[in-house]
């Protein structure tokens, strides 16, 4: 049997109250809509909502943290990676976790690291203010990141070898 | 207050107290009249302009006809109007910006707007087309709220999002529909090229 879901035609609404109900979406609920169709995409986008800031961490878990000055951030978790597992490469995680307003979600995923990375920056208006490399980072193919984040701002290391760190700089400062 | 006992509707003139209060009457584009307040009115940019553009008195409401808003219906204009009345007196709320934006939907309006899907599309309507901020806030924040926990495929069913491929099929068939009149003017424009005419028009 089919699920009956009440539904809503929101894209036939008077563009102010589109925009309205957006703004108060939270941010994640933003993000699911946009991912629907290049419409949607470019609608968000259009409402011009920014982001304060966008940082991606690496640690044994790969991050994207997003803030905004009403103070929700949303929080994406594409991997996690155990110390016995081999060097995990950035390609497109089946899952994506999702943290917002005490919620986690999981859905699944489509686009690969870099693809959601334009994505986030196209529609909340910002570039990566921060690359964090943290304690175990090394658990991850350094080139993978560097192809898959670009157009960084600013770069932190704040753990790991010698080595690492050296070939991070030497990656990142081409 | 429940919504049912709003004062909003035929309004008992005994209620009013001893000074006289500055009433206008209104009519919904299926003949429904309803008497609002002035100081319910106020919460309506667009209505608060218009009666004072009037500058009606009281006789002038007794003896000329309702103002006429013939693009809302009455179910839906008793909703905007009951709304009025119950936050008659109440600042309205200046955006500043914030993304989200947060709103709270207090039990009266929550009530009120426990309606259905069609019904509701037709408040927000009416509320932006009367200019009325904070009903525009609360009743959007109530569509809003329809997307707490879905997935992306949900959202998509629950406000009826089309694909790309759909949005594609959907501008060919307007393009489709536009065709014949296009070509009739094409034609018309060589036909007139032919008989050595410069200009189209």
């Amino acid at each position: 049997m089919n699920d009956v879901v009440s539904t809503f035609p929101l894209l036939r609404l008077p563009i102010d109250a589109i925009l309205n109900t957006f703004r108060t979406m939270d941010p994640v609920q933003i993000f699911g809509v946009s991912l629907l169709s290049k419409k949607t995409k470019n609608i968000v986008k259009s409402f011009k909502i920014t982001a304060e800031t966008l940082k991606v961490e690496v640690t044994d878990m790969f991050k994207i943290n997003l803030f905004f000055p009403s103070d929700t951030p949303l929080h994406f978790k594409l991997y996690q990676v155990s110390e016995n597992q081999s060097l995990q490469e950035l390609g497109t995680p089946e899952n994506i976790h999702i943290h917002c307003n005490s919620q986690e979600m999981v859905w699944t995923n489509s686009m690969n690291v870099k693809q959601l990375l334009d994505h986030l920056k196209f529609i909340f208006h910002k570039q990566i203010d921060l690359l964090l490399f943290k304690e175990n980072c090394e658990r991850f193919n350094l080139e993978s990141v560097y192809k898959n984040v670009t157009d960084v701002r600013k770069i932190t290391i704040s753990s790991g070898t010698h080595e690492h760190n050296k070939r991070i700089l030497s990656l990142f400062q081409q | 207050m429940s919504v049912e006992n709003a004062p909003v509707v035929d309004v008992d003139e005994a209620a009013i107290p001893v000074e006289k209060k500055m009433y206008y009457r209104f009519e919904s584009n299926d003949k429904k009249e309803f008497r609002v307040s002035e100081l319910a009115i106020q919460q309506s940019e667009t209505l608060n302009r218009l009666v004072e553009a009037m500058g009606y008195t009281s006789e002038d409401v007794e003896n000329k006809p309702a103002i006429a808003i013939e693009n809302i219906d009455g179910k839906t204009l008793k909703l905007v109007f009951q709304w009025c009345e119950h936050h008659k007196g109440e600042a309205i709320p200046v955006d500043d910006g914030s993304v989200p934006k947060i709103v709270e939907i207090p039990e009266f309006d929550a009530k009120l707007m426990d309606i259905d899907n069609g019904l509701l599309f037709k408040l927000i309507w009416a509320a932006d087309y009367l200019n009325i901020v904070q009903l525009l806030n609360v009743s959007c924040k109530k569509v809003a709220n329809m997307a707490q926990g879905k997935t992306p495929a949900q959202l998509r069913r629950v406000y009826l999002l089309p694909s790309d491929e759909e949005d594609e099929a959907a501008k060919r068939a307007a393009q489709e529909a536009q065709d014949p009149r296009a070509r009739e003017v094409e034609e018309e424009f060589e036909e007139r090229k032919r008989q050595g005419g410069n200009s189209f028009f």
